[in-house]
């Protein structure tokens, strides 16, 4: 990976590491019990320009590009995937707001936003509505000057903490008025219930938003009501599994750290690990698969970074490979680290259990395979035909 | 290439249908004839915007614009500002 990057990204890359070590890596799994993640830390974050990487510098960003926010994403993952979640929805907030918001919204939220001063959360989730985001079913009723909103909103990460929530519902019930709204935590009319006891992202304080007669202005409404759901979200989502990606290359990275370190001293039968080929098979496709995911994760920012239209069909490869490798890897280290690996208390226990929840976050692999599978299926069947090797 | 084999090609390229026998006239809503899916609004939004040097900005948002492929050829003469010329 690191050989990868350029000479700039080498060195964010360091200090990202030294960040973390410091900050992020001996609090981890405190921040796990407590199901939490302390203020302090996202303070500090926020001083070291963090919480606006990837926003320009006019609204207090530092102006990364795509890899490094990726890289960042990767190094904070591989010590706390629940700390690499709230960059993760406070980024898809931020870049819908810079994409799609009024000069007057975006002046009002990003500045504060970079400073960490008021965090981001994106809630699109329902009860009965996940990867199938046409089927959502929250209302928005205009009135004079007012949008009410009425629905509940589930699953949505930092939902706890957040002081800002980009809201997805239908205008006055019609499905083809998909709207996003922006709306503040103490909005009239909302309730905040935070979710315990998930199985991984412990620390990502995910709720349950309840809107009862919920009162927003109308100028809250980012952009025009008919293109939530076929340009918000899923402009929104890509930046997710960019972020998704990365955290499950940077659960990679630490399954082979961890796993390397092992195997090159615990001894069994007189011998090191690493002696026994079933040991090396397991690192082998560790190591493979990490340097092969690093690929497609570089290979999709570098395609979002130059606007190319198959850019976000990268990034969802992107996603799939990484996470569906780090959920294999994950269980191999496990297995490598025996009981170490099964107490909790150790990283690649948590990589176990959050490896699940990156399988099914911005768009389950099962939807990504009903994308993918159509449309490989159509693009490679096409490109035969256009060489005229194959009959129709 | 002009234009508009440009954007039908680009369209073609990104049809969920398997029948190579497909056929959409140049006036025909591709989206509510439900050959896209659910990225294809975003590829055609970073399409439109890479290759012909624009940006979409917010407020011209409207399915009217990028319905078909001769809506999405006004919308363009639009943006260049060349729509009484075509």
């Amino acid at each position: 990976m690191i050989g990868l990057l350029s000479r700039e990204q080498k060195e964010k890359y360091t200090e990202f590491g030294k960040f973390v070590q410091s900050n992020v890596q001996p609090f981890a799994w405190e921040w796990e019990i407590n199901e939490c993640i302390p203020r302090e830390v996202i303070d500090k974050c926020a001083e070291a320009g963090y919480m606006g990487g990837i926003l320009p510098e006019e609204f207090g960003g530092q102006g990364w590009d795509h890899l490094t926010y990726g890289v960042f994403t990767e190094v904070v993952a591989k010590a706390s995937t629940s700390l690499s979640g709230l960059f993760n929805v406070h980024t898809m907030v931020m870049k819908s707001i810079l994409k799609w918001g009024t000069e007057e919204q975006k002046q009002k939220w990003l500045p504060s936003m970079t400073q960490g001063k008021v965090l981001g959360a994106l809630a699109l989730t329902e009860p009965e509505a996940g990867s199938d985001i046409q089927g959502i079913t929250t209302t928005f009723t205009e009135t004079e000057d007012k949008i009410i909103i009425n629905g509940t909103k589930r699953w949505i990460t930092f939902g706890g903490l957040a002081d800002v929530f980009i809201v997805f519902g239908k205008m006055n019930g019609q499905d083809e008025k998909a709207t996003a709204v922006i709306v503040e935590k103490n909005a009239p009319g909302l309730n905040v219930v935070q979710i315990k006891n998930m199985i991984g992202f412990k620390a990502s304080a995910l709720a349950v938003l309840e809107f009862d007669n919920c009162e927003i202005s109308k100028e809250n409404v980012l952009a025009k009501p008919g293109f939530a759901l076929s340009h918000i979200a899923p402009y929104a989502l890509d930046y997710g599994r960019i972020s998704v990606a990365f955290t499950a290359l940077g659960i990679m990275r630490g399954c082979l750290e961890y796993c390397t370190s092992h195997v090159l001293k615990r001894k069994t039968f007189g011998e090191k690990l690493i002696s026994h080929s079933t040991i090396k098979e397991m690192i082998t496709k560790m190591g493979v698969d990490y340097e092969a995911a690093a690929h497609l994760c570089i290979h999709s920012c570098h395609d979002k970074e130059n606007h190319h239209p198959s850019s976000a069909e990268k990034v969802i490869i992107a996603k799939y490979f990484t996470t569906k490798a780090a959920r294999k890897h994950s269980d191999n280290a496990v297995q490598i680290l025996g009981a170490m690996g099964c107490n909790e208390s150790h990283p690649v226990a948590r990589y176990y259990r959050d490896t699940k929840t990156l399988e099914i976050i911005e768009g389950s692999n099962q939807i990504i395979e009903m994308i993918l599978g159509n449309s490989f299926a159509r693009k490679y069947r096409s490109s035969e035909i256009k060489a005229g090797l194959g009959s129709k | 290439m002009d234009n508009k084999e440009k954007v039908r090609m680009f369209i073609e390229d990104n049809l969920i249908r398997y029948d190579e026998e497909t056929i959409f006239s140049d006036e025909d809503n591709i989206f509510s004839m439900g050959f896209v899916n659910s990225l294809f609004a975003m590829k055609l939004l970073n399409y439109i915007e890479s290759e012909f040097s624009i940006t979409v900005d917010s407020d011209e948002l409207e399915l009217s614009n990028f319905s078909s492929v001769n809506n999405i050829i006004s919308f363009l003469n639009k943006k260049a500002g060349t729509a009484n010329n075509s």
